[in-house]
This record gives C-alpha cells, structure tokens and sequence, in this order.
C-alpha cells in the first residue's frame, strides 16, 4: 500500500465530517491533564496529547455497568448496549492499542463478554504514534510497546504539518474514505525516523525489559525481600489498579430502585489491593497482606498474563507510577527482580 | 482434566429463572434446595461442578452440584448460611423461583476415574460436592474397585445427608469411616481430626485415585497422609474454594498465578497445584 499523509488541518476537517455519522471519542484538556471525553467540538479534540489519568478500557469496560435488569415479575433481562452510532475512538497511544489487545484476549474471546465485545465491535480505533516520552514516568520503550499499532484500524504519526496515515483494516479504510490524503514520500520516512531516534534517548531508561527473562525471574522471587518492602509503603488503596490500561478486574452488586421490585445488578472496577479481594467464606484469604498483594499484581503484569497469553501485562504507560502515593514503580521492581536474576546466574 | 461446557455469550451473566421444589434443613446451617433446571437452556452437570445461585437484589453465590449428574434436570444444592446471599436462600420456599448460571467448571475427571479403587476425603462442607460423587458412583458401582470414603466433622450435629450416611455405611460395598472432633452424648463413633482415619486406609497404589474436598486447613493436614501413601500425584484430586464473582474467567477474583480457578478449576490434580504457589 502506498503511504499516504493528511495536513494536520484536514484530519480535523474529515473527523468534524464524521460527527455525523460517529459518536467521536478522544483526548481533551481538562483541568490538570487530559482525558478521554466525548466529542462534539473537534476543536476541543488534542491529538497530540500526554497520556490521560484513566486509561480508553472505560470506553468498552464502562467503570459501573448494568449487567442484569430485574423487573418486578421476577424475571431478568440483559440491558441493550445501542449500536445505532458506531464510536471512533480517536489518539490511542501505543501502550493504550496493546492493552486493548490484551484486554480483547480476555474479554473478547469465548466465552465473550457481551458488553465488552458488542462496544469494541462498534468502535473504530485510531492510533497515534508518539513522537516524544509522555514525561519522565513512560518507559513503553523498556516494555516493547512504544511504536507498536496493537489492535488500531489506523494509525497515525504526526509530523510537523501533516499526519502520516495508515489504514489497518476495513473499518479504517471505510472510516477514512473521503478524506484528503495525498501521497507520503520517503522523506517523510526518514524524517519520523530522526524524531523517533532523538525520542528514544529521551525515556528515563534505555534498556529493555527482557519478557521472557523477568517472568522466569518472577518463578524465583516469590520470597524476595522487596515484596515486604513494598507493603510497608503500599497504602492499599487501589488507585495503581483503576489507572492501569491493562487491570480488568470487576465486583458484581446488586442495585434495588426504591420501589424494591425493579433493580440492576451492576459491576464496577475492582482491585486486588484491597484485602477483602480474595476472601472467602471463613475469614480465610488467600493473599491476606499487602505484601502477598502487591506480589499478585507484578507478578499479573510480568507473568501470569505473558505466561498465559503471551503478551506483556505491563504496557509500561507509567499511569500508575504518576498517582501512586507511595511512589511505587513498575519499572524500578522489574529491574529489581532482573537483577538478582543476573546476579545468580 | 475433563473440558469446560461453552457457555453462550448472550447468557453469561444472565441467570436462568428456576422453580424451587424442595427445601429441607439438614442442620442448624446447612439447607438442602432442591431445583428443577430447564433441560433447554441449562446442560447437565457433572461431579465438582458448580452453579451461580442468584436471588434479585441481593446477589449472587457459587454452589457446588449436591446431586448426582443421574438426577438432571433436578439439581439439589446445599447452602451453608455464612452471609447475605445465602441467609437469603435459607429463606427460599417450594413454588419461589431463583436464578441460575451454570454448570460452571470442569469438575471431577469421572472417566479417569472409572476403573480405579477410590479414596474420598471430605472434610465440612467439602461433602456437598462429594454426596453428588458417592451416589454417582454408587449407581454405577460395578465402574469403581474398592471404594473408601473418609469423612470429618467438627461435632456429630454437623453432619450432613444422615440418613444417607447410614445407607452407604450398611452397603458392604463402601468402606465409610466417619470423624468428628468433638463427641456428643450420643456419638458412638470415632473422635478425633480427619486425618486419624487414614489408619484405617490400606490402598494399591497401582490403581488407586483419591477425591479430597475440604477447607483449605484441612488440605494441609491431609495431603500429609496421603503422600504417606505414595499415590502418583496425577491421581488425587482437590477441588479449590476461591473468591468468585462472574464464574466464567473474567472478574479475576479468583485467580491464582495464570489459573482462573472458576474455569480451569475447581477440581484440579495435585500434580497441577504442586507448582501452583498460594494454591493450598
Ligand atoms: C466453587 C465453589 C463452590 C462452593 N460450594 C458451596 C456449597 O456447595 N455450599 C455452600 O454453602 N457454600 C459453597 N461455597 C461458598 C459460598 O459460595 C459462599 O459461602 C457464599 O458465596 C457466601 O455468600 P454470602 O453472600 O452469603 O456471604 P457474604 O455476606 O458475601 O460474606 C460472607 C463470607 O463469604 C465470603 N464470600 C463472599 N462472596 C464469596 C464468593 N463469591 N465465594 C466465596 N466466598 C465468598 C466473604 O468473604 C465472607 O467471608 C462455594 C464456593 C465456591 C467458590
Ligand atoms: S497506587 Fe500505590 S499505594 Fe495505592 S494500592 Fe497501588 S501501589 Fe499501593
Ligand atoms: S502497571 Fe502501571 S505502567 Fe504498567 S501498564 Fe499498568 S498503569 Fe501502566
Ligand atoms: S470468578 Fe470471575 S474469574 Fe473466576
């Protein structure tokens, strides 16, 4: 396929274009950062954007969704999810499209979760490529997730005046048909091949994070000291778990209207932080300290999703480290448990 | 392990209204609810497998299968009242409808256990799902050798299907030894923790497979008896109790390493949670 570019100005022509037809989702400037919003205005639109506090997933994953409705007669219904409007869900960032692959492995594939996969159907992804660290906390490129397209139906690369634009499959070909690409030349190539040089030596660490090597360096750390070290800093509160783009954990409850015959029954985002995560009936619990807590979410991100499925539980997007009040650091565990592995053999 | 029934997508979380048509107490906590499943919307069941019980408003819980899989479309479980949802069973009464998700899991791998001799271990609880066990296997005795049931209970007052007990014990086809830690006035029996059965246990290693469902004290306790007998670890099977939500490995609430337990589980050999940390 030959390359193709659209002048920054024409992208935002053809996406206010679509506002009929879609319902457009994308980065908008809120008080202190950005965050995914519905938009009418494609002006508010900032396709050029640092990573967002809450992650896309609540586009398809809303964080409180009914799943059951019961009605008075006792019998239950599954709410309908409209598909009337498809959604264009505009500027993922590299670490946002692999997650979403991740989170399509899980919920996409059978048994499927109806909710989940009727939205993710009904979407059009378009990704962005980023062209600079989001700031000091990313490390996408340690994670192998930097410059990846995941599961995006375009991808984009802005350049100075002009967005270099790929279509990835049928619903990104239809979604762009109209607009006013011209033909991209091999100087536009070579140029995102200098920014992307200058970028990469821009991100905090430069080494990668060997996959392979850490989930077989977690096998062994179940007993390292850091996971002490860490619970005496962890607060439990579960907001590293709400920001991350890769967490998909959900509570189910119950919600009677006031009339106590109509109701939902509703989930919500959960998180293995909290302590009563794994209880069971009997007060026994299965991962009852912080310690054994924190051990069961790096071990999610470096292990048991990339032993399973074989794709990183960790997109390296630095969410987490951005909120967490105890500053607790992904990438600073993983180097941790890396290097006692490096030291023994 | 044997495969998991494909759930179809529409209905995974959607509970299937079902009639109650029994309802007994076995003990002061333990109730006997005896459904009829609709044979169109809900597959039968199996040994270990379990279902979601839902009651609108207030929630839902995973119970294991009590009856045989002979006995389908009836299903009878048996609810100990330690909670909300299940305070709410007990009050359920014959003609009330519930909801129903499931068979979920894989349950007991009764085609690798056809042939074999067979010890059973239940401690608690861990009778409900084995009671479906027994009476499959003892309306399909001639599939099964010698057969051993060990069970163990707190006081004589928490033992469940009593009659029953007596049925299978006066059989001469099934070697039932039954524990509790504390006697009553009346308890004739032997006293002391599960684990003081296994005295009574002589097995052929070449042939034998063991069933052990109980709380996961007692895994520790009797797991350390049976590896005295040597049984290949392949051959004996623990059933995992582990906080669910969804039942149909999406919500993470019971997953232990890359396990969901709800699906790949809840019966799972010894082989398997050897390498399996926070297992048991
Ligand atoms: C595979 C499986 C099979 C089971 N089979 C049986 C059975 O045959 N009979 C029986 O009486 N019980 C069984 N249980 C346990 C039963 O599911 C719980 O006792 C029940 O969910 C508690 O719900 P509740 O609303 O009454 O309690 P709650 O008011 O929610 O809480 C009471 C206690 O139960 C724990 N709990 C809450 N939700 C769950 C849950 N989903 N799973 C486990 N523990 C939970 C809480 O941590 C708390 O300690 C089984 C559990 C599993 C996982
Ligand atoms: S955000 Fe930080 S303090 Fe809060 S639960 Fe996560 S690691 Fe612990
Ligand atoms: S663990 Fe932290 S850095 Fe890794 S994907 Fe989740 S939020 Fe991003
Ligand atoms: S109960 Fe939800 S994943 Fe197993």
């Amino acid at each position: 396929m030959p390359a193709s570019k659209i002048s920054k100005d024409d992208l935002k022509r053809h996406l206010s274009e679509k506002l009929t037809d879609y319902t457009l989702v994308g980065p908008v400037k809120s008080r202190l950062a950005y965050k995914f919003d519905v938009i009418s205005n494609v002006d508010r639109l900032e396709i050029e954007y640092t990573t967002t506090v809450l992650p896309p997933k609540k586009q398809f994953m809303p964080t409180v969704e009914p799943l059951i409705r019961f009605q008075g007669d006792g019998t239950a219904q599954l709410p309908l999810i409209p598909t009337d409007r498809p959604v264009a869900l505009v500027a993922l960032h590299s670490c946002d499209l692999i997650a979403t692959d991740l989170i399509d492995t899980i919920f996409a594939t059978a048994p499927g979760d109806p909710y989940y996969k009727t939205r993710r159907e009904n979407a059009v992804i378009l990704g962005v490529r980023c062209m600079e660290p989001c700031d000091t906390h990313a490390f996408c490129n340690a994670m192998g997730t930097l410059d990846q397209k995941g599961g995006a139906d375009i991808f984009l690369t802005p350049l100075d005046h002009h967005f270099l634009v790929e279509p990835l499959s049928k619903k990104g070909e239809t979604f762009l048909a109209g607009a006013a690409l011209s033909h991209s030349g091999d100087e536009d190539a070579q140029a995102v091949g200098r920014i992307a040089n200058e970028r990469d030596k821009q991100f905090r660490s430069q080494e990668k994070v060997d996959l392979k090597a850490l989930s077989d360096a977690m096998t062994t750390s179940r007993d390292h000291e850091i996971w002490d070290e860490l619970a005496g800093e962890c607060l439990a509160c579960g907001t590293c778990n709400i920001t991350c783009p890769t967490c998909y954990c959900f509570d189910m409850c119950d919600k009677m209207e006031l009339s106590l015959v109509d109701g939902e029954r509703r989930r919500s985002w959960d998180s293995c932080q909290l302590r009563e995560f794994a209880e069971v009936a009997g007060g026994e619990n299965f991962r009852g300290t912080r310690a054994d807590r924190q051990r069961h979410r790096f071990f999610r991100k470096g292990k048991y999703l990339f032993d399973r499925y074989d794709l990183t539980g960790c997109v390296g997007c630095g969410r987490c480290v951005r909120q967490c009040v105890a500053d607790i650091d992904p990438l600073e565990v993983y180097q941790r448990l890396l290097e006692r592995r490096s030291a023994r053999v | 392990m044997s495969e998991s029934i494909t759930i179809p997508e529409q209905t995974l979380y959607l509970p299937i209204p079902t009639p109650v048509t029994a309802v007994r107490m076995l003990t002061k906590t333990e109730c006997l609810i005896t459904v009829e499943l609709d044979p169109d919307r809900i597959e039968p069941y199996r040994p270990g497998q379990f279902f979601m019980l839902s009651l609108p408003g207030i929630g839902e819980a995973p119970i294991s299968v009590c009856s045989p899989p002979e006995a389908y479309p009836r299903l009878q479980l048996c609810v100990r009242r330690v909670g909300k949802v299940t305070a709410h069973l007990h009050q359920l009464a014959v003609g009330s409808t519930i909801g129903i998700r499931g068979p979920m899991g894989n349950g007991v791998p009764l085609e690798q256990l056809k042939g074999q001799d067979l010890l059973i271990a239940a401690g608690g609880l861990g009778m409900v799902p084995l009671h479906a066990l027994i009476n499959h296997i003892v309306k399909n005795r001639a599939d099964y050798g010698t057969v051993t049931v060990l069970y163990g209970a707190k006081e004589p007052g928490e033992l469940l299907f009593r009659d029953e007990l007596l049925q299978w014990g006066s059989r001469g086809d099934l070697n039932l030894h039954i524990a509790v830690n504390i006697a009553d006035e009346d308890w004739m029996g032997h006293v002391g923790m599960i684990t003081t059965l296994f005295q009574y246990v002589s097995v052929d290693v070449a042939k034998t497979a063991a069933v052990i469902v109980g709380p996961p004290v007692m895994y520790h306790f009797v797991m350390q008896e049976i590896r005295k007998l040597n049984l290949p670890p392949e051959r004996i099977f623990l059933s995992l109790e582990r906080r669910m939500k969804c039942g149909v490995g999406k919500c993470g609430h019971c997953q232990i390493n890359e396990i969901t337990v709800c699906q790949d589980g809840p019966v799972f050999s010894y082989d398997q949670l050897k390498t399996l940390p926070e297992a048991i």
